[in-house]
């Protein structure tokens, strides 16, 4: 549910990268912090523990302009991806007004990605909320990887309800505008 | 594939229950029926490491260190590893996988502390030929290390094998033969003949024209591509006991930006000259190589002294070499990346706009659409006149959209600043009270705190107030306010902070704390109605919930003179109007 400051006349909208471990959800988070202009992110909160796992979650402001007169902002926010941080992670999903869910597309992988996708709507359902009815977008990363599970597989079993998806590299920052542009979009729409 | 998922599914319930013995009896049934998933050898590590059973936890991280490794994922081992160390400090042979893996990685500076580290503990262990093994890897990274070279003959000769001693010897006999040192080339030998005489016999004595510059490429031995020597023969001892690597790393550095001083501390009995740096001897062997018409060795040459340079600092002899570098090979990235940075930290506007073009060229080579639009972006941003790079950009964006990029996202000015570098956080792993049966939420959310206080200074009000709103979303009222407040000091922003201290206020159900708020920033000067319309809407509410129904009628029929249409005020005073009505009559 967005929030809203009447006296700034600002738009808060809340997206959330989930994910397993290790997939690129922060990597997402890095590479539009470093090539969306300085004057509409803010700064980008990103602590990590000494494994170079997320610590909490990674938060990053960005403003992409006005929707009738009130400044809109969307946060990006990433969940840490270890199975035993559910706790913060059902939290951060608290008040979510978009996902994206980032699948890592090594066969290796592909496990972690279901029982995050599962764990996923464990934490929604939680929340009383309804993945049915949230803006919801798939992005299949590290493409680039060899013995990468083909993307129908991927769709068949991450993406039933058909949400836009996109293939990426998010190292390399492929996808990952085209990920948060729809996401956006998707949000956006449910602002009306 | 379903069966795994079941075991993990049960395992991760009974980690939620506080069972750790029996999530690690279901993850060992997974490995049991071959699962190789690093990601799961770590988590039942760390429950292992909560369990106090280090010895099984190392074992289990191993393996994901070679699962990982098997699949090129070597920043991922490294950081495994370095979790091994950080519970098993003794670990000698983790250094030895530390090496291999940043080497894998091209960290090579890295990669030489931990193989030292590892040479270091086997000298310790009197496991000389692990050291010498080891010691062979460092010098193909290191190849002018003088100090490294003679502790090698000198381990060499304690474990008595003076053979791969004077093997050493001679690996840098031909590098100083290779650059024309023939003098130097002979003293070596000569000590090679005492130490070791068969082996001349295996590397006949060369003509003494046959110096660097003339060495075809076709004729330097195969030891020498990968080990090149190139240290002055000092014919003196080392002396006892090994040098700790970081010591022995930045007595390298220390040698090759002054020359004279190290030859006093290393050459006791000196009969040579001054030793050369490894920077200068990489850009020989470049030199040497490109003569010789080998492109690809004088290319990685090239980059190892200029990188070499970029750490010491001296940029410009850094931008020089990666100026011959790029004339041999024009479109490596690296090298590029690297001559933007050193053009833009020099302030060197022509010359980082030109780079940027050339990295753009780069990225579209290989269809890299983003990265080389924001190349193009920036070097038109430094040289606006440059109309090769814009006419990149519409080739970009037709071929990406059809047409210039319509969604609000502006590419168009890409910031120079890289993305902060994460705040390292101990990821302590304690037993948990709350939520969580493993993971105590609130002292993560604790540490986390700690590590943005480190971060973000009290007066960048902005970012307070975005944290703010991060926990405000979560629900973390009270850290919300704790932000907000530390966002409203002094700070323009001092109204809307105040008045989502107050939103959060009402969320706790702490309706006199948001009332007073809420009246603190109506009283502040210089706002209008307008900018505190919602202030006093939510003034009335407070008041709602305090039951001060006549004050909380008043705020919204301010707010309702204002704007009728605001949050459907007309129905709320409609409403209030009644209430007060049935009060009344009541009374």
């Amino acid at each position: 549910m967005s929030l809203i400051n009447y006296s700034s006349r600002e738009i808060n909208c809340k997206i959330v990268y989930y994910g397993p471990g290790l997939c690129g959800k922060t990597t997402n988070l890095q590479h539009i912090y470093s090539r969306v202009p300085q004057e509409t992110r803010g700064k980008m909160i990103s602590l990590a523990t000494e494994m170079d796992r997320t610590l909490f979650f990674d938060f990053l402001p960005l403003e992409l302009g006005q929707i009738r007169g009130f400044r809109t902002r969307f946060h990006l926010y990433t969940v840490p991806g270890q199975v035993y941080y559910n706790a913060s992670r059902k939290l951060i999903l608290k008040g979510v007004d978009g996902i994206v869910f980032v699948a890592d597309s090594q066969i290796d992988r592909f496990e972690a990605n279901v029982e995050s996708y599962m764990n996923m709507l464990d934490n929604l359902t939680e929340h009383d909320l309804n993945l049915e009815r949230i803006p919801f977008v798939m992005q299949y990363n590290k493409r680039d990887l060899p013995r990468v599970v083909p993307v129908d597989d991927l769709e068949r079993e991450l993406n039933p309800r058909k949400a836009p998806y996109f293939e990426a590299v998010a190292l390399r920052g492929t996808g990952v505008f085209d990920t948060l542009k729809v996401a956006c979009k998707l949000v956006l729409k449910t602002l009306g | 594939m379903d069966r795994n998922m079941a075991i993990k599914r049960k395992a991760q319930q009974l980690v939620q229950k506080g069972d750790v013995h029996g999530a690690i009896a279901e993850y060992e049934k997974l490995f049991e029926g071959g699962d190789k998933d690093p990601y799961d050898f770590i988590v039942v590590a760390d429950l292992l490491a909560k369990r106090g059973s280090m010895q099984e936890a190392v074992r289990r991280y191993r393996q994901a260190v070679d699962e990982y490794a098997k699949t090129e994922l070597y920043k991922n081992a490294i950081a495994v590893c370095k979790k091994i160390l950080r519970i098993s400090k003794e670990d000698l042979a983790i250094h030895r996988s530390l090496g291999e893996l940043y080497a894998k990685e091209g960290l090579y500076g890295d990669a030489q502390i931990h193989y030292l580290e590892f040479a270091e503990g086997s000298i310790r262990r009197q496991d000389h030929d692990a050291a010498l093994d080891v010691l062979d890897e460092v010098l193909k990274l290191s190849a002018d290390n003088f100090d490294l070279s003679e502790k090698y003959v000198e381990i060499a000769l304690r474990a008595d094998q003076p053979e791969r001693g004077g093997r050493e010897l001679l690996r840098r006999a031909e590098r100083a033969k290779l650059t024309g040192r023939i003098d130097e080339a002979e003293a070596i030998r000569e000590r090679v003949s005492t130490l070791a005489p068969s082996l001349l016999t295996s590397f006949p004595k060369a003509p003494a024209e046959a110096g660097a510059q003339g060495a075809p490429g076709g004729s330097i031995p195969p030891e020498i591509g990968a080990a090149r020597g190139g240290a002055v023969e000092a014919g003196a001892r080392a002396p006892h006991g090994f040098e700790p690597s970081s010591r022995a790393i930045e007595r390298e550095l220390a040698t090759a930006a002054e020359p004279e001083s190290p030859v006093e501390e290393r050459v006791e009995a000196s009969e040579g000259t001054p030793p050369e740096p490894e920077l200068q001897s990489h850009e020989e062997l470049a030199r040497g190589y490109l003569q010789s018409g080998n492109k690809d060795l004088a290319t990685e040459e090239y980059w190892k002294a200029s990188e070499i340079a970029f750490l010491r600092g001296d940029l410009a002899r850094a931008r020089e070499l990666l100026s011959a570098l790029l004339g041999v090979e024009p479109t490596h990235e690296a090298a590029l990346r690297r001559f933007v940075d050193i053009a833009a930290q020099s302030g060197d506007g022509p010359a980082e706009a030109r780079a940027r073009f050339e990295l753009g060229e780069v990225y579209l080579a290989h269809e890299e659409w983003d990265l080389s639009r924001s190349e193009y972006l920036r070097c038109l941003e430094l040289d606006p006149g440059n109309d090769r790079a814009r006419g990149r950009v519409q080739r970009i964006d037709t071929l990406m959209n059809g047409g210039p990029p319509e969604t609000p996202i502006d590419l168009d000015s890409l910031p120079d600043e890289r993305p902060p570098s994460s705040v390292r956080v101990r990821d302590e792993e304690t037993a948990a009270p709350s939520g969580d049966p493993l993971i105590d939420l609130e002292e993560i959310i604790d540490e986390f705190k700690a590590g943005v206080s480190e971060r973000i200074s009290g007066e960048d009000h902005e970012s307070h107030y975005d944290l703010g709103m991060a926990y405000m979303e979560m629900g973390l009222y009270d850290e919300a306010i704790g932000e907000f407040q530390v966002a409203s000091k002094g700070s323009p922003m001092e109204v809307k902070c105040l008045e989502m201290i107050a939103l959060c206020f009402l969320e706790k159900n702490e309706p006199a704390s948001a009332a007073r708020e809420l009246s603190r920033a109506l009283e502040l000067p210089g706002y209008g109605p307008e900018e505190t319309i919602s202030i006093r809407y939510n003034l009335a509410v407070a008041n709602e919930r305090l039951g001060n129904l006549d004050r909380a009628l008043q705020h919204f029929e301010e707010v309702y003179l204002l704007n009728v249409d605001f949050l459907k005020v007309a129905s709320k005073v409609k409403e209030l109007k009644q209430r007060v009505a049935r009060a009344e009559d009541r009374t």
